[in-house]
């Protein structure tokens, strides 16, 4: 039986996947929620991202994981490894929520700032990059933290197919060691510290926002 | 410079204008004026491609660019990266003679204490100045107005001749077409004003 | 006064009998009932050679049998808690099991099979470290499987599943080498899947056996009611029914 600081640094080592599994995750759901937002501004392939949409939002991230997993390597001659097959789940599906998001708060911008851009002749690339995303961000910041809280949560969806995250790693000690209730409140807390820090940084990059308006 | 040919626009069925026809060739303050509604505003947006031209043409002979009546600055950037940020566009100048450029204008125009402070700290006239600032530096040489003096007190409309004639007679040589309901004021500026009636 | 006493103690006795009329006696046995043949679910029923045999048991000790869908790696501990009375698996008796938990005799002797993808790797590729750097075999989590992996091939990672089909998947998608399971598994699955074929790697030197928790009253009844099975060739009609 171990004690418990030897629980808490078995199942700790599950961090680093977590961390990595939700940074990957957070930046291609941004990229491509950005990209589908946009397209959806200038009303371009809109059936096409509303179907997308409509399928990452309504299926569950359980069964879209074992798909990249499983299926994909059988019809495409590409084999994901288990992290990047848990980051593009964790992408599309994320990227799904991501375009909502930008695309309230891309209608809640004035649409003032569009023709001054226009009439500045701005060329779109910078204008998107420098005056529009940036303003938009500024708008649906808590949106944004409500999402990374969820995002780092749904990492553990990994643990399904045996990726050593902290939510495995207490698995396996639990099997290992027949006891359940304390690694289970060690891998809580672990992801409850986690959060806490993301709450923690968006309100400080928040605040800095805030000083600026 | 500004060749208005028989334009018409239609919006929510409603005809706003009708065949409407306008010329400007020489350089100077011109005005245009009508009742609450006429399609005053929409006509200038469609001058600076803003708003769809249903029929007829509208032939602009110098670059143009839009003073908004809320200003529409952009809240994010400082006062002087509001100037700049555009200019980088159309110049291939330095960092150095852009700088210099924007810190002249700001100079002419009283701002420079403010260089490097943030919209919504400024009041109404100097973010005005700014929206100015901002249209010279990309080389507009007619800059159309939407009711630049809503909003403004006695003195800031003083000074905002003041600085209409200076652009006017000054080095850039701007041209300006505004839209006001204020028909004192565009008595005091303008070479020539517009009437812009209801279609009927 | 007599009446009234005697009435009372007519009341008492018969409520005393119907007690024990209503309430039986049952034994709650965990299984991970996705273990075919031993343990699954068909038509809405869990069913298999250990389900067969639990439910024997629990007639011989004059109990209802009543059944919970526990997984794999959760059972022991449920045993251990006492939310079940005793779990029913295709355990396999293994030292650090009977730490902490009581074990039945064995009532079946399982051999170990190495599942691969059209025989891309030999039994005695298993030893051969250089292999292993870049590729991973499949196990079942908590199993004895992955204790005997341990045990013996230390040098090859394993990755660790809570579904035998999962493995299989993960070896049809080339993420694995291939999948220790039991033979009896492996088989099935062989012959549902024409590309994987199963290689003996030996019979298992523990069996299955029944967990129980530590100091249970029950076990010595087990045992001999499995020692009666054997001798009436029981476990043997349950062999051939369930796994040929």
């Amino acid at each position: 039986m171990e004690s418990i600081i030897e629980t808490a640094f078995f199942i700790g080592k599950g961090v680093w996947l977590t961390l990595s599994l939700f940074v990957m995750s957070f930046i291609l759901s941004w990229f491509l929620g950005s990209i589908m937002a946009i397209s959806l501004h200038y009303k371009k392939m809109i059936k096409p991202i509303k179907i997308f949409i409509s399928i990452f939002r309504g299926t569950p991230l359980i069964l879209q994981l074992s798909f990249f997993y499983f299926v994909i390597p059988r019809f495409l001659f590409f084999r994901p490894s288990l992290f990047w097959a848990s980051s593009f789940a964790l992408a599309l599906n994320g990227s799904a929520y991501v375009t909502e998001i930008l695309r309230s708060g891309l209608e809640s911008l004035p649409i003032g700032q569009f023709e001054a851009i226009k009439s500045l002749y701005i060329p779109r690339f910078y204008a998107w990059k420098d005056l529009i995303l940036p303003q938009v961000i500024r708008n649906v910041f808590p949106s944004i933290t409500n999402y990374s809280v969820a995002l780092i949560k749904e990492t553990s969806l990994i643990s399904i197919l045996g990726g050593m995250d902290i939510t495995r790693l207490f698995q396996v000690i639990s099997a290992r060691d027949f006891t359940y209730f304390v690694p289970l409140c060690i891998a809580g807390s672990y992801y409850y510290i986690l959060v806490i820090l993301i709450e923690f940084f968006s309100d400080k990059i928040g605040k800095k926002f805030y000083v600026e308006h | 410079m500004l060749n208005i040919n028989s334009i018409s626009k239609t919006f929510n069925n409603k005809k706003i204008l009708d065949n409407f026809s306008l010329s400007i060739t020489k350089q100077g303050i011109y005005g245009l004026k009508g009742e609450s509604g006429v399609g005053k505003t929409t006509l200038l947006k469609m001058i600076q491609n803003l708003e769809a031209i249903d029929s007829g043409t509208i032939e602009v002979g110098v670059k143009t660019s839009f003073m908004f009546q809320d200003f529409q600055l952009f809240p994010h950037f400082t006062v002087l990266e509001n100037v700049i940020y555009a200019s980088k566009f159309c110049f291939r100048s330095s960092k150095e003679e852009c700088l210099y450029k924007a810190k002249k204008i700001l100079q002419d125009l009283d701002l420079l204490d403010k260089i490097s402070e943030y919209p919504h700290r400024l009041s109404g006239g100097q973010k005005q100045r700014v929206a100015f600032a901002r249209a010279i530096m990309i080389g507009a040489k007619l800059i159309l107005c939407d009711e630049p003096t809503s909003g403004l007190d006695f003195e800031s409309k003083e000074n905002l001749k003041k600085i209409l004639f200076s652009f006017l007679n000054g080095e850039s040589r701007v041209s300006f077409f505004i839209v006001s309901h204020d028909l004192e004021f565009l008595f005091s500026v303008c070479s020539e004003t517009f009437l812009l009636k209801k279609p009927d | 006064m007599n009446v009234i006493s005697f009435f009372s103690c007519l009341v008492l006795f018969f409520f005393g009998c119907s007690k024990s009329l209503v309430i039986e006696e049952s034994i709650v046995f965990g299984t991970s009932a996705d273990y075919p043949p031993f343990e699954y679910v068909e038509k809405g029923e869990i069913v298999g050679f250990d389900i067969d045999l639990a439910k024997e048991i629990g007639l011989r000790l004059k109990k209802k049998v009543i059944f919970k869908n526990i997984p794999f790696a959760g059972l022991l501990g449920a045993v251990h808690s006492g939310v079940i009375d005793a779990a029913i698996s295709t355990l396999t008796l293994t030292e650090e099991r009977q730490l902490s938990s009581d074990f039945t005799k064995t009532y079946y002797l399982e051999g170990l099979s190495l599942l691969t993808y059209e025989n891309n790797i030999k039994k005695e590729d298993l030893s051969d470290s250089s292999l292993w750097k870049d590729h991973k075999v499949g196990v079942l989590l908590g199993s004895s499987m992955e204790i005997w992996m341990k045990k013996n091939f230390p040098h090859i990672q394993l990755q660790l599943f809570d579904m035998a089909t999962q493995i299989i998947e993960a070896i049809n998608s080339g993420h694995l080498k291939g999948g220790i399971l039991d033979m009896t598994q492996s088989s099935i699955f062989c012959k549902k899947n024409k590309n994987l074929k199963n290689i003996f790697l030996g019979k298992t030197e523990e069996g299955y056996a029944i967990a129980l928790p530590k100091k249970s009253k029950l076990k010595e009844e087990i045992n001999k009611i499995l020692e009666d099975l054997e001798k009436e060739k029981f476990l043997e009609k349950l062999s051939k029914k369930w796994i040929e």
